[in-house]
């Protein structure tokens, strides 16, 4: 407990904080301990002598790095979407100031600092100031009332500690530390209030059409650089063919992964299997290229394909292939399968299909990869009957226009309309196509999301449950039952107008890949 | 739950039955029973803890259904040693995996839970790569085979090269033998000659690494597991004599009384007759020197037995010099109080005897048991593998560094002369992809595809080095966004307008 003096001298040192901050106050830390409670005794022996100039102080030196800080980062002056209780806030800062206020009187009474405490004399000194700096930016934003009509406490937090990072002793560098290893930074990132970016849009920028993508890239192409050197390294992974066939007649299969094109590093390498195959003379080599980019990819496609390469009569599931290749001992396939990760492939069940065909003595298989997370795809029953052998096969190819679309990809990813949706105008020209219970589904669909969408502010994308929309059709006697409603939703899938998944719990759920904007003028066009 | 139909059993498989509702198990097992004049149902447990336990938890009328028989699980270590003392140490391996390697497989099984199916995968591809990427391999084969066709001059210039090959001549030189090194060094059919007396030479290191092994282990004293024990034979060879060594037996062996001296003997006896099956080592196949091994043992184990019975007879224990016993404390009872006194037991002449009996076997055993490790011999480098390297970058891929440093340094795989000084830094240079990737590590969680574009464009754009127009920058910025994000490096975000969300920390 603080002694009967602190208290009585408690409202002098609240004045002090208030109104007479010493005279500068972000030198403080960086002084010998031994001085400090010197300066301290001074400032409370005779406030009368410090206010003058401390009131300077409040006006100019925190302004003066506040103005300056505004100039360099401009975001934050409007950046002001922090959602914060102030005043609980405050007045849990306010007790803490009050007692570190106190303790500061208590040690500055009491005279005698031992090492320990001034260590502890450090902390309460650095919430006092920088209580001081709140105050301080509080009237500033007072003044500054006008342009900023929110005042919310915690950019005003982010600000303090910015301008006390850049003063005190203890630095907190803004500018993110480098050279941190990968889980520190994500850490480091994804702390909350320091995702901050500016508000600038591409809205002056004219995107690319499709058609000015590939002039200018047909112009392009040619002139990079480093085509040579993409070139050489092609060559240098071409040497390794004659390995790998060699690990593929050993029974492993084999994974290329690393940044680039692989398309057309496995081309070659089919190339040279043709001629090299890795099977034993005696044997007759079926080779299938699979490029599992291609978003039409179906496994069944892919059986009927593998069973046309070895001459069987088109079966659609894997056992009839499998004991067909058993059957005849002189045929082997080999199966090179471009972009293991792509999306169409990740489904379990795929996978499973192909460890079983890849562990067949008479199939050898190898695929690329073009993402790092290729690892995940496999469990360890898995990875063990592929028996992956993983090759660096970084090439820095381009990826060609079948294996990424890329102005598609890139609008996706801004949230723009893309040209395999269609947009409005997509909509509008499938749904005239369909039957007119087909159109009253969709208008029935875009409301209940509409809807969703209004109700559940913020949600990443607005989903309605399948069952929920069923139901709903079958009320305004839009389908009788759920095989037409099934086949009514197919359509929209083949035109890629709605998007359904499953959430966490397993349930259906239905959304649609549009903006509200554009769902509102789907509405609007509908019920015209 | 799987289950596997047959024409008249079914086998169903609970895996992990402590998971499993007890009620559930009671219902099926009745349903079971009730079809058993028709289908015969067999079912299988998996059970973690014990049966004991297992039964507690079903019903008596539900155990009572039951007719059960137990199967121990064999533990994962032990299939791994039977597969190592096989393939890795025994006499059919003819290539030797080195014990760094072999540590590295080994821990690999530890660690990752890897089935024995990876081992034996990554064995084999151990043999793939020593006779792919070591022309000396070709040395391996039997002599009559290796003629001048096959054995040719740049074979000789290689082993010239090895570092086995320089220190043999540089023993040879500190013998004295001056001739011989210099035949080695100059003489190709001498060097050739030489080689192929490496085989016999070959063939009696191992058996003498095997036996001392199988003996090592017969006297089932060593605290190490037969997987330590050979990694260590093979880098520091064996010894008996040096306590910190693995092979540190001596003091084990001395303190060990009358009737264990006996069954080692007996086990050091069997092991010399027979062998150790999995090894695949006969025994000691000389046999006069198998005879007289056994000889010896045999007088060793008459005279200890007669010591036995002479001690017993005078109703003493027998003991030697080694063992602890040889110092007594002593307690006497007087008055309800008890006496502690420490007394020196004196040894009588059986234990003299028993003394020197357990000094000759040990030294007997440290005749037969003894080798010196693999790289101290000449042409090791032939038939030794140890290098981890390919191994790792095969079996256990890196994918998010190869991905970061093909993005980060894109000089290291492309050796172009325009990125050479960026240096892992930005550049102008480097491929967009590549300045993206730098810009996009530079960012936050949240980035900005607006001041991206910004970032990217006072890079490559009119008023840098590059010049590039922002139409043509625009095509590569979009080509770089869009591969980023197949890589799987950002997703749309839909805090703000034109802004996408990190999801890669590499």
């Amino acid at each position: 407990m603080p002694p009967k003096k602190a208290t009585n001298l408690k409202p002098a040192v609240r004045a002090s904080r208030k109104r007479s901050p010493p005279s500068d106050p972000y030198k403080i830390p960086e002084e010998d301990e031994n001085e400090t409670p010197k300066r301290r005794r001074h400032a409370n022996q005779d406030p009368e002598d410090e206010k003058a100039p401390a009131n300077e102080a409040v006006v100019s030196t925190p302004s003066a790095s506040r103005l300056k800080k505004a100039v360099a980062t401009p975001i934050k002056l409007n950046g002001l979407n922090g959602v914060d209780t102030p005043s609980r806030r405050n007045n849990a800062d306010r007790s803490a100031r009050r007692k570190s206020a106190r303790a500061l009187v208590d040690r500055v009474i009491s005279g005698a600092i031992s090492d320990d405490e001034a260590e502890e004399g450090d902390i309460a000194r650095e919430i006092y100031e920088s209580s001081e700096d709140e105050d301080n930016e509080e009237e500033e934003e007072n003044q500054h009332g006008e342009t900023e009509p929110t005042t919310p406490s915690k950019p005003a937090a982010g600000r303090k500690r910015k301008a006390t990072a850049s003063t005190t002793a203890r630095k907190r560098s803004p500018t993110p530390p480098r050279d941190l290893p990968p889980h520190e930074q994500y850490f480091y990132q994804n702390k909350p209030g320091l995702s901050k970016t500016s508000s600038n849009t591409l809205s002056s920028l004219q995107l690319l059409t499709h058609d000015e993508y590939f002039s200018l890239l047909r112009d392009l192409a040619p002139k990079n650089p480093h085509n040579s050197d993409i070139s050489h390294l092609q060559s240098l992974h071409a040497s390794s063919f004659p390995q790998w066939a060699f690990e593929l007649s050993q029974g492993f299969s084999t994974c290329l992964y690393g940044y680039g094109s692989k398309r057309h590093l496995l081309h070659q390498f089919a190339t040279y299997l043709s001629s090299h195959p890795p099977c034993q003379s005696s044997q007759t080599n079926k080779i299938v290229i699979v490029n599992g980019y291609a978003p039409s990819f179906t496994t069944r496609e892919f059986l009927s394909v593998l069973s046309s390469a070895v001459s069987l009569p088109i079966c659609t599931s894997l056992p009839p292939l499998l004991s067909f290749l058993s059957s005849r001992p002189k045929t082997t396939l080999t199966i090179l399968l471009n972009s293991v990760t792509a999306p169409p492939l990740r489904k379990s069940s795929f996978q499973s299909l192909l460890s079983t065909l890849a562990s067949h003595p008479q199939v050898y298989f190898c695929c690329t990869s073009d993402t790092p997370d290729f690892g995940l795809l496999w469990d360890s029953a898995l990875s063990t009957s592929f028996q992956f052998l993983f090759h660096d096969c970084t090439t820095f190819a381009s990826f060609s226009p079948s294996e990424l679309e890329v102005v598609d990809f890139v609008h996706e990813l801004l949230g723009r309309k893309t040209r395999r949706v269609g947009g409005k105008e997509g909509v509008a020209f499938v749904l005239r196509s369909l039957p007119e219970n087909a159109k009253s589904l969709f208008k029935l669909l875009v409301g209940e999301v509409l809807c969703a969408d209004d109700t559940g502010q913020g949600q990443e994308e607005v989903a309605v449950e399948y069952r929920m929309v069923y139901n709903r059709a079958v009320e305004e006697f839009i389908c009788s039952s759920e095989m037409a409603f099934r086949t009514l939703l197919k359509e929209f899938h083949d035109h890629q107008i709605i998007t359904s998944h499953k959430d966490v719990l397993g349930t259906e759920m239905l959304s649609l890949p549009f903006r509200k904007e554009e769902l509102e003028g789907i509405l609007e066009e509908l019920t015209a | 739950m799987e289950s596997k139909g047959g024409n008249e059993r079914v086998i169903v498989a609970f895996q992990d039955s402590e998971a499993f509702d007890t009620g559930l198990v009671g219902e099926l097992v009745g349903l079971f029973h009730s079809w058993q004049g028709r289908i015969q149902f067999s079912v299988l447990f998996g059970i973690a803890t014990s049966v004991e336990l297992f039964q507690a938890r079903l019903l008596k009328s539900t155990a009572r259904l039951l007719y059960g028989a137990q199967f121990d699980v064999v533990q994962a270590n032990a299939v791994l040693e039977n597969v190592i003392m096989v393939a890795v140490a025994g006499t059919e391996a003819k290539l030797r995996i080195g014990p760094e390697l072999l540590r590295k497989l080994v821990r690999r099984q530890q660690e990752q839970v890897a089935g024995v199916g990876a081992f034996v995968s990554s064995l084999k591809y151990a043999y793939i790569n020593h006779f792919y990427a070591n022309p000396l391999s070709v040395l391996l084969a039997n002599g009559d085979k290796l003629d001048n066709e096959i054995l040719q001059p740049e074979h000789l210039e290689a082993v010239r090269m090895l570092e086995s090959f320089k220190s043999h001549v540089e023993l040879a030189v500190e013998a004295g033998q001056l001739d011989h090194a210099q035949k080695l060094l100059e003489d190709d059919d001498y060097l050739r000659n030489h080689i192929l007396e490496q085989l016999p030479k070959r063939q009696n290191y191992l058996k003498r690494l095997l036996q001392s092994l199988a003996l090592a282990t017969a006297t089932e004293l060593s605290k190490r597991s037969f997987i330590g024990l050979y990694e260590a034979a093979l880098e520091e060879g064996v010894s008996l004599d040096h306590p910190p060594r693995p092979f540190d037996l001596g003091d084990a062996i001395k303190r060990s009384n009358p009737e264990e001296l006996i069954g080692l003997i007996d086990r050091v006896m069997t092991t010399i007759e027979e062998g150790n099956l999995s090894l695949g080592w006969g025994g000691i196949d000389d046999d006069q020197d198998a005879e007289a091994a056994i000889k010896r043992f045999k007088e060793l184990r008459f005279d200890v037995e007669r010591l036995i019975a002479e001690s017993k007879g005078k109703g003493a224990s027998l003991k030697s010099k080694y063992s602890s016993q040889s110092k007594v404390l002593r307690t006497t009872v007087v008055a309800q109080k008890v006496q502690l006194s420490r007394d020196t037991a004196t040894l009588t002449d059986e234990d003299n005897a028993f003394t020197e009996a357990i000094d000759s076997f040990f030294a007997f055993v440290k005749e037969l048991v003894g080798c010196e490790p693999l790289s101290s011999l000449f042409l090791h480098e032939v038939w030794q593998y140890d290098y981890h390297l390919p191994y790792e970058d095969v079996f256990v891929p890196r994918p998010g560094g190869a991905f970061a440093r093909a993005l980060s340094r894109p000089h290291d795989y492309l050796g172009c002369a325009c990125c050479d000084k960026a240096n892992g830094s930005l550049a102008g240079t480097l491929p967009a992809t590549s300045i993206l990737y730098h810009l996009y590590s530079e960012a936050g969680a949240l980035i900005n595809v607006a001041d991206l574009w910004a970032a990217y464009y006072a890079l490559v754009g009119d008023e840098s080095e590059i010049g590039m127009d922002e139409r043509s920058a625009l095509v590569l910025f979009y080509r770089g966004l869009a591969e980023l994000r197949a890589m799987g490096f950002m997703k749309q975000s839909k805090k703000k307008a034109d802004h996408i969300a990190k999801l890669k920390w590499l």
